[in-house]
């Protein structure tokens, strides 16, 4: 088992999973504009 | 006294039962004066510690706050009541800590029994009570968060959301208080998984803080559920201030059009919920259990061919599951675990992930209007929480008290459901992270 300071995994999970959570919704905003562009005017 | 002829015809019958019924008078008195006897016949007052007392104290709390104060009824009212049935004496109802305990004809009692898993030292057997039932049932498989999705999902409209998707970032940045409070946690000495558990505390979202708590601590389920649907409820107070202390007068006066929003199409509508399930799912697997249950519920009711499922999901399996996570959840309220200083420092930082998550949805906001042509009211950046739809009519009537012209409701209801998919995206890609590093073999 290896041991991981506290902070160390505070900031791993504060950059990792914020970051992977805002790269999320751009992608979801590109993909729902991308559905609405099929949309008929 | 007997009858002297009487004893004498019954040929001394009478006074040989009457001197049995005296030995027996005698014996049943040395019994019921008996220390022993006294101590467990009474034992719900001889066993009633202060613990209890102050834990049904609390349980009466919360239920006062629903009741009278009309504070989030639909949870508070049965989470309080489970706390006064399970921290009465002696009733059974439920076991917790749970890892103490092994139940009569669980898979762990068998397999001790025929000599292949000897149970832990100091574990007890016993019986299960109706609650301990319902926890199995339920909530230690992190089953009725995931139903009680479904249901909410099939009462979202995302329209006002997918008429502006990039409010979508809104919803991000409202997350970023679980993330500072997960730092504070950490700071103060809180282990890694409590720290975690404290954090998502800012998801403003019960489920989620249930699901995640149930999953990584489960003994501190009753603080953390008690302490997210109590802010969660008590948003209307706490975020004004912090609104104001982050925006100025002219910000918050800035009215939106609505002119920009086009409709929606019911196609769009249809298959966004398939997007974000796709999505999330590909980038954490592990919240399959979250975004997929609370997609599924949006799919349902968007698709507009299973009425008949809509209405059970929003009513019937809402309500029923409702009832019983309350319940159960707090009947987990035991007073060893919930009076502690640790439960001290969680309504703190819960409050402090509260205030984060309004004042980064500010922020946010603000960062975004540097970078676009279209000006967005840095009010509704605190919508970007999960608290549906109260945080969304708190930003509006924070925005009308500044300017009686603005209209705010309808675009901070979509960064209000932006917030939603915002928090269990986050729930989602922590869970993932921490399964990550446990496969990894890192201590947490």
């Amino acid at each position: 088992m290896t041991e991981m300071p506290d902070m160390n995994f505070g900031w791993l999970l504060t950059i990792v999973a914020g970051g992977l959570t805002m790269i999320s919704l751009g992608v979801m905003i590109i993909a729902t504009n991308i559905l609405k562009s099929f949309q008929k005017q | 006294m007997i009858d002297y002829q009487l004893n004498q015809l019954a040929g001394g019958h009478f006074e040989y039962f009457y001197a049995e019924m005296r030995g027996d008078k005698n014996e049943m008195l040395d019994v019921i004066t008996n220390h022993d006897f006294i101590f467990n016949v009474f034992g719900g007052f001889t066993h009633f510690t202060w613990q209890a007392a102050v834990m049904l104290i609390i349980g009466g709390v919360l239920i006062y706050l629903g009741v009278v104060k009309d504070y989030e009824p639909l949870l508070l009212v049965p989470i309080g009541f489970g706390c006064i049935l399970a921290n009465l004496p002696l009733t059974e109802i439920i076991h917790v800590p749970r890892e103490g305990y092994v139940f009569h004809d669980s898979v762990r009692d068998i397999l001790n029994n025929i000599g292949l898993l000897p149970l832990n030292e100091g574990a007890k057997l016993v019986d299960e009570g109706i609650l301990d039932v319902l926890y199995n049932a339920g909530v230690g498989n992190e089953l009725f968060p995931c139903l009680l999705f479904i249901g909410i999902g099939a009462m979202t409209d995302f329209g006002p959301l997918l008429q502006n998707p990039r409010i979508l970032l809104l919803g991000g940045a409202g997350q970023f208080g679980i993330f500072l409070t997960l730092m504070l946690a950490l700071f103060l000495g809180y282990e890694k998984l409590e720290a975690v558990c404290v954090a998502i505390i800012g998801a403003c979202d019960g489920p989620t803080s249930i699901y995640v708590t149930t999953k990584f601590k489960p003994e501190l389920l009753g603080p953390i559920s008690v302490a997210a649907y109590s802010y969660m409820s008590l948003v209307p107070i706490i975020q004004p201030p912090v609104m104001k202390l982050f925006t100025t007068k002219k910000e918050r006066e800035m009215p939106m059009s609505y002119e920009v929003l086009k409709p929606v199409s019911q196609t769009t509508k249809t298959l966004f919920p398939l997007v974000v399930m796709v999505v999330t799912l590909l980038i954490a697997p592990s919240g399959a259990p979250l975004m997929g249950t609370l997609m599924l519920g949006n799919f349902l009711r968007e698709c507009q061919v299973v009425g008949r499922l809509v209405k059970s999901a929003e009513n019937e399996i809402a309500s029923i599951t409702t009832l019983f996570l309350g319940i159960t959840v707090g009947a987990t309220m035991n007073g060893d675990v919930f009076l502690t200083a640790k439960t001290l420092g969680i309504f703190a930082l819960g409050f402090i992930a509260i205030c984060g998550d309004t004042a980064f949805g500010v922020i946010g906001a603000k960062i975004m209007n540097i970078f676009s042509r279209v000006k967005v009211n840095p009010l509704i950046g605190a919508a970007g929480i999960s608290a549906f739809p109260m945080a969304a009519r708190v930003v509006h009537k924070v925005g009308t008290e500044a300017n009686p012209q603005t209209y705010l409701l309808m675009h901070a209801m979509g960064v209000n459901t932006g917030g939603q998919i915002g928090s269990v995206l986050a729930a989602s890609v922590m869970i993932a992270v921490i399964g990550a590093l446990q496969g990894m073999g890192v201590a947490l």
